[in-house]
């Protein structure tokens, strides 16, 4: 019995249905995740913000801050993300 | 903004690798949709080619295909890619050498793959004709484009990665993956410029249309999508209608596009079950496609009226819509029925146009004109140019592809038509003759295209000045 579903595996023309079914269950698996949890779901929709987070800054940062370095840089960012969500 | 010299502030971003690739793409623009109105002129008045070799529809047909593909296109993804990337990971672009490189390396590759083509040198693959010596150009460009996009990513300082960023990493992914397998060929020699694919028969072609259809998918859809779910909220100064859709969008769209290439070679020798298969693949598409359509266009709800007042908004919308018609357009030609009547015919030219034009080109005429005065740190020059541009490249748009329609149902009804006795009921000439009217109303609708194109360089270009000037002004009353 199982050697004869792997000799059904091994066959070359039953790739078409085993790549198929994996990416069919895959696909699917995303879409329950992406819409199954209401938790998961508002966190999804909170990133729609994202492209307006810098608005204010516009490309631009004092040189003060500048000079500081990335780590200052990335607090500031995640604490104006964080302020949004 | 945007220079250092500015008394107490500096550039985050790097804005500078940004405008050298914006303003290529209009360069590529202008040289690519020339290139392409001249052709359908000769199309039509076939004295232009004036018996010069080089300027004939065989050798000008790909500098044009390559300079809005990979010119005008190309550029405009560079461009809104490394302005997206360092907007939403609120980081400067990693690698400033390298983002350079990318620069000087893609614009070599397209002038020497468009010199190739007026001298007669080709792969003969359509959207990939470079010989073997620019397709390793392109290659090295692409892996520092990987290699400065990932870095970028990674030293991000928003936690998220924003799904514009999925899309063109999807893009940069796929376009290596399609440019090495399409490309693979052995030249004959080192200092010789021919070379022959590792490919022949029907694996030929269907590796190439697995690259042709892919590099519509993921170079001119996936990539302009991220353009998209960035610049139409932005634009619509409201976030995107559902970021959940378009979550399944990006994955609906990775799964399937890749098994559709196909469908370009239906009624042809390659075995059934690939054709049956890349057609109810296109078919599935619509889903995808229309859902990111839908999420696109309902970012403007509860603001519509920025449809009669905002140009940049009008240009955004409109390709969406285009987008939506021409996906709905191409699944219906990949059914074996339709493309019976459709192969072979000018209603492809005409879809792809609808998609090319309708869809690629006005997002990113619409993006650019968001972002170039931004990065510039000014206002556009003139928001009436803007409205002329949009109206110019619609009716541009309508009449090339209604004149196609016509010429192509026309023409694919004549060449299937048989008489009481079962020959062919007209002749070829007689289908060139019917075609020549709408061949006429096709180059007239392109002069209308590049005449927008050129109200949008001068309106770029008198923003750029006017940016100077006021910078001038500003210089002098701080010496003063």
């Amino acid at each position: 019995m199982f050697d004869s579903i792997i000799d059904w595996f091994m066959v070359l023309a039953n790739a078409k249905i085993v790549s198929m079914l994996i990416l069919f269950s895959t696909f699917t698996a995303i879409v329950i995740y992406v819409y199954g949890s209401k938790k998961r779901s508002e966190r999804f929709e909170s990133y729609r913000n994202i492209p307006f987070l810098d608005d204010d800054e516009d490309g631009m940062v004092p040189m003060k801050k500048a000079s500081q370095g990335s780590s200052d840089e990335s607090s500031h960012s995640s604490s104006q993300s964080k302020g949004e969500k | 903004m945007a220079h250092s010299t500015t008394a107490g502030s500096v550039e985050q971003y790097n804005y500078d690798i940004v405008k050298k690739f914006a303003i290529m793409a209009i360069f590529w623009g202008v040289a690519g949709m020339t290139a392409g109105t001249y052709i359908a002129s000769e199309l039509a008045w076939p004295f232009l080619n004036f018996d010069i070799a080089q300027i004939t529809f065989g050798r000008l047909r790909p500098l044009h295909t390559s300079g809005v593909i990979f010119g005008f296109g190309g550029n405009a993804l560079f461009a809104t890619s490394y302005y997206i990337v360092q907007r939403t990971c609120q980081t400067r672009l990693w690698g400033t050498g390298l983002a350079n490189f990318t620069f000087w390396g893609w614009n070599l590759a397209v002038t020497l793959g468009g010199i190739g083509y007026l001298m007669g040198i080709t792969q003969g693959r359509e959207y990939a004709e470079p010989e073997w010596y620019v397709d390793l150009i392109i290659l090295f460009v692409w892996v520092a484009y990987f290699l400065i996009y990932t870095m970028t990513l990674l030293k991000r300082n928003q936690p998220h990665i924003y799904v514009a960023n999925w899309f063109f990493m999807s893009f940069i992914l796929a376009v290596a993956l399609l440019h090495i397998f399409n490309n693979l060929a052995v030249p004959v020699s080192f200092f010789g410029v021919k070379s022959y694919s590792l490919f022949s028969g029907a694996q030929d072609a269907m590796t190439q249309w697995w690259y042709g259809h892919n590099a519509v998918g993921f170079f001119l859809t996936a990539a302009f999508l991220g353009m998209m779910y960035y610049f139409v909220p932005k634009q619509a100064g409201r976030p995107v209608y559902s970021y959940r859709l378009s979550i399944i969008h990006f994955w609906a769209l990775s799964f399937m596009y890749m098994w559709v290439g196909t469908h370009h070679l239906h009624w042809t020798a390659i075995p059934d079950w690939t054709s049956s298969l890349a057609a109810a693949f296109s078919i599935m598409l619509l889903m995808p496609s229309w859902g990111g359509m839908i999420n696109g266009i309902m970012t403007l709800s509860g603001a519509w009226d920025k449809l009669r007042s905002d140009p940049i908004m009008m240009f955004l919308i409109t390709s969406l819509s285009f987008y939506g018609m021409s996906t709905f357009e191409g699944p219906m030609m990949s059914l074996k029925s339709v493309n019976a009547l459709s192969h072979y015919t000018d209603w492809t030219v005409g879809h792809v146009h609808s998609g090319a034009l309708g869809w690629v080109a006005m997002v990113t005429f619409g993006s650019l004109y968001h972002m170039m005065p931004k990065i510039w740190n000014t206002t556009i020059y003139s928001i009436r140019l803007i409205y002329v541009h949009f109206f110019l490249a619609t009716i541009g748009i309508l009449l090339y592809i209604t004149a196609l329609w016509v010429s192509g149902i026309g023409q694919g009804l004549m060449l299937r038509a048989f008489d009481e006795y079962g020959n062919l009921a007209y002749s070829f000439i007689e289908t060139v003759v019917f075609m020549h009217g709408p061949l006429v109303a096709r180059a007239v609708a392109g002069m209308f295209f590049v005449t927008g194109m050129l109200v949008m360089t001068f309106n770029i270009w008198m923003t750029i000045a006017k940016r100077e000037t006021v910078s001038d002004v500003a210089t002098s009353a701080a010496k003063a």
